[in-house]
């Protein structure tokens, strides 16, 4: 088979998702928690979130769910879970070619020290890693957990993550790519003295701030990522919540110590941006593909197509680490 | 207890002295307790200065299967002496411990095998990993020790510069640069980049250059654009 005709995703009713379940194919499956405990045990993980983009375009549903198959060149796949010691295993999983793909429940330990801690976890960016954050419909944050599946033995988890690790014969190779309409702004350099999802102060230019005020004498527009350059790769860092009561400043994955952020450079329409930027993109030998719960609200993405490449709009995407704001795709191609 | 032979094995130098070993068959340890002879007192020579009880203990090589622990006593705020026996403040292992352990990485040996080798507890060693990383920890080496001690090891493999090529050394403190589009690269080398101007402790640098250059020997095809730019650079 060829890399450029593996097949996309696509959104199903869960009576078809249990059909292509029990032909033994190998799977990955996003959906409502509802939706994913009607499917049978098998070859497959999944976890939960209501939003999708569809050749349709995007859509919040709650009755079907996004099965998405592994490519026939794949080999077998093993399937396991990992709590918050285990996870940093993670990487030394992976087989010497291939790929794995992580699902971790927001809001958890697991997600926690994961995105924490990831970029030390040993064999990390040794071999490629996605994955992404499973989460709920925004009018359920208040009174559900997000979950993920063990397809193989039909358990749900909202402690604990799991992995597909899927082997590669020698002639094909797994690239992991993002796609990120934000670049760093010509503002000034951002840094925290401590890694973590909240701060209260940083350093504006080597200026201890407090980053509430800062964030409100400067008229920020909060939808713009932090953004870092890692040796020319723009990482986000999202902005969760801005609280003038305790003057604390969440973000949707960690800040790190040491590392030099910016604001995002603004974009003209986001929506714009977002969907240009999709149309571009090629996506022959896409194995993998999801993008992120904040693109979908503040692209305005619900009921507008962009480009081909579909997936979960989650509530955080991995390529090796967390990151934010961003579409992160898995290509395999013919070495 | 012949506390001079312990003094000798474990190179224990004046003012410093042994002043009681303990073992625990039960939980499989045994504990050597140094501290600073206390000056005057005649006849009591394994005596110490107390310092309110301030001390520190590390873990040390084990002896046979009993995981060897070091207590010291010292005074809040002064030097630990330059021995393989101490340890860094913020570390759990001592020097010697330390620099095997550091060294076993450097060879790309799996924490879990380390751990098992050398008798630790795996979350010990995840959190000595996790202060070398962040740069916690500011010396494992002893002076006469240090990786810069070694002979120097130019030894390529199929093509990729040796861990003491200066390449690497520029390449880790931002004085060469890699035109890269290759994810796992960029992000490895950002971190990598970060930790090396942190430390400047030899042992330390050393294991991030062959963090680098493992990764280019495992990813051969992901990452030929940038082992060529390296091998060009080395020239």
């Amino acid at each position: 088979m060829n890399p450029a005709d593996i097949p996309g995703g696509q959104l199903v009713s869960t009576d078809a998702a249990a059909r292509m379940i029990l032909s033994g194919r190998a799977l990955r499956i996003a959906g409502e928690e509802s939706a994913l405990r009607k499917l049978p045990k098998g070859l497959w993980i999944g976890g939960s979130i209501p939003y999708f983009m569809t050749t349709d375009g995007g859509l919040c549903c709650q009755e079907r769910v996004y099965v998405a198959e592994l490519p026939a060149f794949c080999g077998v796949p093993s399937i396991g879970s990992y709590d918050v010691d285990s996870i940093s295993g993670i990487a030394c999983d992976a087989p010497e070619n291939g790929f794995s793909v992580l699902i971790v429940p927001a809001f958890t330990d697991v997600h926690e020290r994961f995105a924490r801690d990831a970029p030390e976890f040993e064999q990390m960016y040794e071999r490629p890693l996605v994955g992404w954050v499973s989460g709920l419909h925004l009018d359920d944050l208040s009174d559900h957990k997000p979950v993920v599946v063990m397809g193989p033995t039909g358990e749900f988890f909202d402690d604990q993550a799991v992995a597909m690790h899927v082997p590669l014969s020698d002639q094909y190779m797994a690239s992991v790519e993002l796609v990120n309409l934000f670049q760093p702004g010509d503002g000034p350099v951002i840094q925290f003295d401590e890694s973590g999802f909240g701060a209260t102060q940083a350093f504006v230019d080597g200026q201890a701030v407090n980053l509430v005020s800062y964030l409100q004498d400067n008229q920020i527009d909060t939808r713009l990522p932090l953004v870092a350059d890692y040796c020319g790769a723009a990482i986000n860092v999202s902005f969760q919540t801005v609280d003038h009561d305790s003057g604390n400043v969440t973000f949707y994955a960690p800040v790190f110590a040491g590392v030099e952020y910016r604001l995002a450079a603004p974009l003209d329409s986001y929506a714009d941006a977002l969907v240009q930027e999709a149309e571009a993109l090629e996506s022959a030998g896409t194995a993998f593909c999801c993008n992120c719960i904040l693109n979908y609200l503040y692209g305005e993405l619900e009921g507008r197509t962009a480009g081909h490449l579909n997936g979960p709009m989650t509530f955080g995407e991995i390529a090796y680490q967390l990151v934010n704001q961003t579409l992160v795709r898995l290509r395999v191609e013919q070495v | 207890m012949n506390f001079d032979v312990v003094e000798r094995l474990l190179d224990v130098p004046s003012p410093w002295i042994v002043h009681d070993v303990s073992m625990d068959p039960a939980r499989r340890r045994v504990e050597v307790s140094i501290g600073q002879a206390r000056k005057g007192w005649f006849g009591a020579r394994r005596t110490i200065q107390r310092h309110d009880g301030h001390h520190k203990v590390w873990q040390h090589q084990s002896i046979g299967d009993l995981a060897c622990y070091i207590r010291v006593d010292f005074a809040r705020g002064s030097a630990l002496p330059d021995a393989a026996w101490c340890g860094d403040a913020k570390s759990p292992f001592s020097r010697s411990l330390s620099q095997q352990v550091v060294s076993l990485m450097g060879e790309g040996v799996s924490l879990g095998s380390i751990a098992s080798l050398l008798q630790l507890e795996p979350e010990v060693l995840w959190q000595f990993q996790h202060a070398l990383d962040q740069g916690s920890l500011s010396k494992i080496s002893t002076g006469n020790n240090s990786a810069t001690n070694k002979q120097p090891d130019q030894a390529e493999t199929d093509g990729i510069p040796g861990p003491s090529n200066p390449i690497w050394d520029r390449l880790l403190t931002g004085q060469h640069s890699i035109d890269t589009r290759n994810l796992a690269f960029q992000l490895l080398l950002s971190r990598l980049k970060r930790q090396y101007v942190k430390s400047s402790d030899a042992e330390i640098r050393r294991l991030k250059v062959q963090e680098l250059r493992r990764y280019c020997e495992r990813n051969r095809n992901s990452a030929g654009n940038e082992i060529g730019q390296i091998q060009e650079a080395a020239q």
